[in-house]
C-alpha cells in the first residue's frame, strides 16, 4: 500500500517533466516525409558526387590527348607575306607503332601553307602533312621537331575500341577547338550519347559507317576526338548537320558525325606507308547493284582484269561478270558491300600484299574466293 | 624445393591488386549508361518514318516528313497533327504549308535495325488534331512481329528526369535507324496557365531537329512519355511573339493529354490501357535525377525574375554580322530573364546582355553597325525593371552598377519592404570554394523566365564545365568558364550551380551570333571574377572600355602619337588635350603606335584615371585622363 502511494507521485512528476518539454521544443518535430526525403536526397547527392569524380578522372586524361591544329595561309596577292591564322581545327595525337602522330581531318588543314598545333600545356608545334586520304576526310600529321613528354592513343587492332562496344545512348565525350575557343590549346570539353550507327554521308568527303552523336560539336571541332567513358577513342568528329533557325551561323544542332576509330585505324596502316606501291589491286570493275524492290544489294562485276590476282585465278574459281559481290574481307577486317562505293572504299586503303576473301552470288549460288592483292 | 617467401607473396599482391573493387563512381556511371542503352533499346524497334503516300514530289511540291510511334501490335501509330502534309516550294527559304489537302494515304517507314534500308507499310489515318498536334495511324496490314513502345507515366515526371528523344532528325533515318538524342526533363508547364507561351506541355533539352516531330519521348525506363511536337521556334510565327521561354527546346505533348483525348475516341479504344501508373525509382540513373531535380529546386529559391519593361519604340534586337553581307536583325527574346539574389537587402546580379543588344558589348562592333546596335542603346530604351521576388511579391529595381568586360550589372530593389528576409532571405547560393573549377564538372544551368507566372521549378538543363578561358587570351570571355548546358536567351542571367546546388556562377550568352543559341556554348562568370568587384558595383560604378576621345596617328619624328583632333566633351578635350600635342606615354610606357595604345589601355575600364606624357611645342606636361566610356550613349545636349 505504503509502495504504491509512492509510486503515484513520480508518475506525475515525469508527465510534468514530459510535458515541460514538449512545450519547450520549437520548431516542432520534423514532418518524417520530409526528414526521409532529405536523407534520401543526401544519399542521391553523395552518389553523385563520386560519379562526377569518374568523370572528371576520364576528361583529365583525354584532354591531353587533344590538340587545336592552325591553318596558316599566305594572303591572296601577297606571295611574299609570312601565311597567316585564316582557319582552326582540331586533332588528336596517336601512337602508332611506336611513333607520335597527329590525326585531324582534310578538310581542316585544306589549302595551309603552315600548320602548327597547339598541344594542351599551351605550346605550340610545327608539324608536316604526312599523307591524307581525301575522300574520307582523313590527315595524318608529324611533329617536325622531335617532341618530348607527350603521349599518343595507343593505336593497334586490340586497342582501338571495336564497333560492337558503341551503341545508342552510350556516353560520349568530344575534345576540340570550337570557333577558334581553344586556341591556347585546352580543348574545348562536351558530353553527349550516341544517337545512330553506321550512317552514311555523301559529298565530297565520304563519312561511311560514321558515329552520329548529339554531343556540342561546331566548327572548329572537325579532326578532334571523341572519347567514350573511360576514356578510349572512339571516333574523330567531322560533320555536323545544320539548320539555320534563328539567324545563327552554323552551329550545333545535337546532329554530330564522327568517323569510328575501327576505320581510322584501318586508314593508318594505309597513311604510314609511303608512295604509290601501297595500293592494293583486285583487278575487278564494278557498279552498283539493286535489288527487285530497288534496295541496295551489292557490287555487280562489270568486268575482270587479266593480269590481277581475279584474273590469274582458275577460271572455275574466280568471279565473273555479272556475279554479285555481297562482302569482303581485307586484313582480317570484313565489310559488307551494299554498293560499289562500298567496294571501292575497303580497296582504296588496301595495301599490296594484304590477303582478302570475296564473297558473291551468282544467281542463287553463293560462292567465295581467297587470294593476295596486288600492287598496281 | 622451397618457395621463397617472395615468391608467393608476389601472386598474391598481384590478386590483390586485380580484386581492388573500382570506384563507385565508375561503377555507377557505367550502370547509368547501361540504362541508357537499355532505354534505347526499347524504342529503336518502335520508332518509325511517316511520309504522304501515293503522290509525286515536283518541283513546286515537296512532302514533309514525320516521325511515328507503333503504340500496339495491330498497327497503330501515333504521329503528329501535320502527318502526311506537303509544302509548296517556294524558293524563297521558308516553304509553304499546304493543309487543305492533308493526305490521309500515308507512307511508314520501318527502319531495319541490323542493315540498312527499311520495309515500308500503307497506313491510313484514322483521327487528326491540329490543335493538340496529334495524329492516330492504322497499318492497313499490319505484318507479324511488330515491337510496340509501352505507354507511360507523365504525371509523375519531375524537372530533372532524363528523357530521350527518336525521330527522324534531318531526314538521316532515311536508310538507317533514327536519332537519338539525350537530355532533361527542363520544364513543365501546367494545364491551367494558358498565358503566353505557357501551356500544358513538356520542355526538353533532348535535341530536337526538323523531321523529329511525331516521334516519342520516353524516360528512362524506355517508356512513352510524350510525342514531340518539334523545335520551340523564338517568336509565334503568327502574331511576331517573343516572349517564348522554352525558345529552341523540343516541344512535346505530355502523354497524359493524349490519354485525355484519345478517351473519347473510339479507334483508339484500348490502346492507352496498359499505362503503368508507377515510375519505379530503382536505377542508377535515378540518383542523378534526383540530385538535378532537388538541386535545382533549391537554387531556383534563390532567383529571381526580371520583367524588363522597354520605352514603346525602343527596339530589343540583335544585331549581327552575317559575313561580307553585311548586317542581320532580329527580334530578341522580350520575355522575363532571370537575376540572382546576392542579399537580403535586395541587391541582385544578372547579365547585360539581358539587357543591351547583342553586337557592340564591349568592342565587338564592326565599324559599319548601325547606332542602335550599341549596348548603350539598349540601355537606353528601358523604362522601368519589375522584379518578381521567390515569395511572389514584386517589386521595382534599378541597375546600380555595370562591367561590361565580365559580362555583370548589379541591380538593386527600390523599396525594401517588411519581411525581406522571408522574400529574399535564407535561399541565397552559396557560392563555390575556388579550388572547385575543373573541366567535366557536372554543372546546372538554372532560370527563371516565369516573371509572375511563377513556376515550382525552374527552366533546368545540365552539363559539363567545357574549359576555362584563360585570363590572357585577349578574348571577351578571358578568365571565364564555358559549358555545354543549353543556353538560350532565356537562361542568361540565371545561376550554373553545382551538384550540391552551390553557385559555380552566372550563366551568360556573349555572342549568339557566332556562337549559336542551344549550341552547347554559352559561358559562366564565375564567382572568382565577379566577387572583387562588387563593392565598386554598389557604389555605382560603371566598368566600360576606355574611351579617350581623340583620333591620332604615329608622330612624324617616329616617337609617340600626334592628335589629329579630339572628341568634343570628350575625356581628353576635358583634360586639355588639344590638336597637335603629341602624346609620348601613357603611365610611364611608350607608345609609337595606335596599337601600342590599345595594349597599355587593357585592363582599364571607364572612370580610371592614365597619366599622359604629352609633349606640346618644346614643352612636356604629364596630364591626367579620365577616361570615358565607349559604351553609353552620348548625354543629350
Amino acid at each position: 500500500m505504503k509502495r504504491f502511494a509512492l509510486l503515484v507521485p513520480l508518475a506525475l512528476l515525469s508527465m510534468w517533466l514530459v510535458g515541460d518539454r514538449a512545450l519547450a521544443e520549437d520548431p516542432p518535430a520534423p514532418d518524417p516525409a520530409v526528414v526521409e526525403a532529405e536523407k534520401e536526397y543526401q544519399e542521391a547527392l553523395e552518389k553523385a558526387l563520386s560519379i562526377e569524380k569518374s568523370l572528371l578522372k576520364t576528361v583529365r586524361k583525354v584532354r591531353t590527348y587533344s590538340v587545336s591544329v592552325l591553318n596558316k595561309q599566305v594572303p591572296r596577292g601577297q606571295p611574299e607575306a609570312e601565311p597567316r591564322l585564316v582557319g582552326v581545327g582540331s586533332g588528336v595525337i596517336v601512337s602508332y607503332k611506336g611513333k607520335l602522330w597527329i590525326i585531324t581531318n582534310v578538310h581542316v588543314i585544306q589549302g595551309a601553307a603552315a600548320l602548327d598545333v597547339v598541344t594542351h600545356d599551351g605550346k605550340t608545334h610545327v608539324v608536316d602533312t604526312h599523307d591524307t586520304i581525301p575522300q574520307y576526310d582523313i590527315a595524318l600529321l608529324k611533329f617536325r621537331e622531335r617532341v618530348r613528354g607527350y603521349k599518343g592513343v595507343t593505336m593497334s587492332k586490340t586497342a582501338s575500341t571495336s564497333p560492337s562496344k558503341i551503341r545508342e545512348g552510350t556516353w560520349v565525350i568530344a575534345t576540340g577547338n570550337p570557333f577558334f575557343l581553344a586556341l591556347d590549346g585546352r580543348s574545348v570539353t562536351t558530353l553527349g550519347v550516341v544517337s545512330g550507327l553506321e550512317r552514311f554521308l555523301g559529298g565530297q568527303f565520304q563519312y561511311v559507317d560514321a558515329i552520329q552523336h548529339d554531343t556540342e560539336v561546331n566548327p572548329g571541332n572537325s579532326g578532334g576526338p571523341l572519347w567514350n567513358l573511360k576514356g578510349d577513342l572512339v571516333g574523330i568528329n567531322g560533320k555536323i548537320a545544320t539548320s539555320n533557325s534563328g539567324g545563327a551561323g552554323p552551329s550545333n544542332t545535337g546532329a554530330s558525325f564522327s568517323l569510328p576509330v575501327h576505320q581510322v585505324m584501318e586508314y593508318m596502316r594505309f597513311l604510314t606507308k609511303a608512295g604509290d606501291a601501297r595500293s592494293g589491286y583486285l583487278g575487278i570493275d564494278v557498279d552498283s547493284h539493286r535489288d527487285a524492290k530497288g534496295k541496295p544489294a551489292g557490287a555487280k562485276i562489270t568486268r575482270v582484269r587479266g593480269n590481277s590476282p581475279t584474273g590469274a585465278a582458275s577460271a572455275k574459281k574466280r568471279p565473273m561478270p555479272g556475279d554479285i559481290i555481297w562482302k569482303i574481307q581485307v586484313d582480317g577486317s570484313t565489310r559488307r558491300i551494299y554498293d560499289a562505293t562500298d567496294l571501292r572504299s575497303v580497296l582504296s586503303i588496301a595495301l599490296a600484299g594484304d590477303k582478302f576473301s570475296l564473297y558473291w552470288k551468282r544467281g542463287k549460288k553463293s560462292m567465295s574466293f581467297k587470294g593476295k592483292l596486288a600492287g598496281r | 624445393m622451397t618457395r621463397s617467401p617472395l615468391a608467393l607473396a608476389l601472386p598474391i599482391a598481384l590478386l590483390v591488386l586485380l580484386l581492388q573493387p573500382a570506384p563507385v563512381g565508375a561503377d555507377a556511371l557505367g550502370d547509368i549508361e547501361n540504362e541508357f542503352e537499355k532505354a534505347i533499346r526499347k524504342v529503336s524497334p518502335s520508332t518509325v518514318v511517316c511520309v504522304p503516300a501515293g503522290v509525286k514530289a515536283s518541283p513546286t511540291k515537296r512532302p514533309g516528313s514525320s516521325s511515328g510511334i507503333i503504340i500496339s501490335r495491330k498497327g497503330y501509330v501515333l504521329s503528329d497533327g501535320d502527318v502526311g502534309v506537303w509544302y509548296e516550294v517556294t524558293g524563297q527559304g521558308r516553304d509553304r504549308k499546304i493543309t487543305t489537302n492533308d493526305s490521309d494515304k500515308i507512307e511508314i517507314r520501318l527502319p531495319d535495325l541490323k542493315g540498312r534500308g527499311s520495309r515500308s507499310y500503307e497506313a491510313r489515318v484514322l483521327v487528326r488534331d491540329r490543335k493538340l498536334d496529334t495524329s492516330l495511324l492504322r497499318i492497313t496490314k499490319p505484318p507479324t512481329g511488330l515491337k510496340h513502345l509501352a505507354v507511360g507515366n507523365s504525371d509523375k515526371l519531375q524537372v530533372g528526369d532524363f528523357a530521350f528523344s527518336m525521330g527522324d532528325s534531318f531526314g538521316l533515318a532515311a536508310e538507317a535507324p533514327p536519332t537519338l538524342t539525350a537530355g532533361l526533363i527542363s520544364a513543365l508547364v501546367p494545364a491551367e496557365d494558358k498565358s503566353v507561351g505557357l501551356y500544358d506541355m513538356i520542355f526538353t533539352s533532348a535535341a530536337v531537329n526538323v523531321g523529329v516531330n511525331g516521334g516519342p519521348l520516353v524516360d528512362i525506363e524506355g517508356r512513352l512519355i510524350g510525342v514531340v511536337s518539334g523545335p520551340e521556334s523564338p517568336w509565334d510565327p503568327k502574331t511576331r511573339d517573343a516572349k517564348r521561354p522554352f525558345q529552341f527546346l523540343g516541344r512535346v505533348v505530355p502523354i497524359k493529354r493524349l490519354k485525355a483525348f484519345y478517351k473519347n475516341v473510339p479507334e483508339a479504344e484500348g490502346l492507352f490501357d496498359d499505362a503503368s501508373g508507377d515510375r519505379p525509382r530503382s536505377r542508377k540513373a535515378a540518383i542523378l535525377e534526383t540530385v538535378f531535380h532537388e538541386t535545382g529546386k533549391r537554387a531556383y529559391r534563390g532567383l529571381v525574375s526580371l520583367d524588363v519593361q522597354r520605352n514603346g519604340d525602343a527596339e530589343f534586337r540583335e544585331i549581327f554580322a552575317l559575313g561580307r553581307r553585311g548586317l542581320g536583325r532580329l527580334q530578341r527574346y522580350s520575355g522575363p530573364v532571370s537575376g540572382i539574389l546576392l542579399s537580403d537587402d535586395g541587391w541582385i546580379l544578372t547579365s547585360i546582355y539581358n539587357l543591351g543588344n547583342t553586337v557592340g558589348i564591349v568592342n565587338g562592333l564592326p565599324d559599319s553597325a548601325p547606332p542602335e546596335a550599341k549596348l548603350g542603346v539598349g540601355l537606353a530604351g528601358i523604362a522601368r525593371i519589375v522584379a518578381h521576388l521567390p515569395d511572389g511579391r514584386e517589386v521595382e529595381a534599378e541597375i546600380v552598377g555595370r562591367h561590361d568586360g565580365i559580362g555583370v550589372a548589379l541591380l538593386k530593389t527600390k523599396k525594401p519592404e517588411s519581411g525581406a528576409e522571408r522574400a529574399y532571405g535564407a535561399n541565397l547560393l552559396k557560392p563555390v570554394p575556388p579550388d572547385y573549377y575543373e573541366t567535366g564538372r557536372i554543372v546546372l544551368a538554372v532560370a527563371n523566365p516565369y516573371g509572375a507566372k511563377r513556376q515550382d521549378d525552374p527552366l533546368l538543363t545540365f552539363g559539363i564545365l567545357s574549359k576555362l578561358h584563360p585570363e590572357d587570351s585577349g578574348t571577351r570571355w578571358a578568365g571565364q568558364w564555358q559549358t555545354d548546358c543549353s543556353g538560350t536567351d532565356a537562361t542568361a542571367g540565371g545561376a550554373v550551380v553545382d551538384l550540391a546546388g552551390r553557385l559555380v556562377g552566372m550563366m551568360h550568352i556573349w555572342d549568339p551570333g557566332r556562337h549559336g543559341r542551344n549550341s552547347g556554348i554559352s559561358f559562366v562568370v564565375p564567382w572568382g571574377q565577379i566577387e572583387p568587384v562588387l563593392d565598386d558595383l554598389k557604389q555605382g560604378r560603371v566598368f566600360s572600355p576606355p574611351f579617350v576621345g581623340v583620333r591620332w596617328q604615329p608622330d612624324a619624328s617616329g616617337e609617340g602619337l600626334k592628335i589629329l583632333s579630339v572628341v568634343k566633351g570628350g575625356p581628353a578635350e576635358t583634360a586639355g588635350i588639344k590638336k597637335d600635342d603629341v602624346i609620348e606615354q601613357i603611365d610611364g610606357q611608350a607608345l609609337n603606335n595606335p596599337g601600342d595604345a590599345g595594349r597599355l589601355l587593357k585592363g582599364k575600364w571607364s572612370g580610371d584615371v592614365v597619366k599622359l606624357t604629352v609633349r606640346r611645342g618644346d614643352k612636356t606636361l604629364e596630364i591626367e585622363v579620365t577616361l570615358g566610356s565607349r559604351v553609353d550613349p552620348p548625354k543629350p545636349s
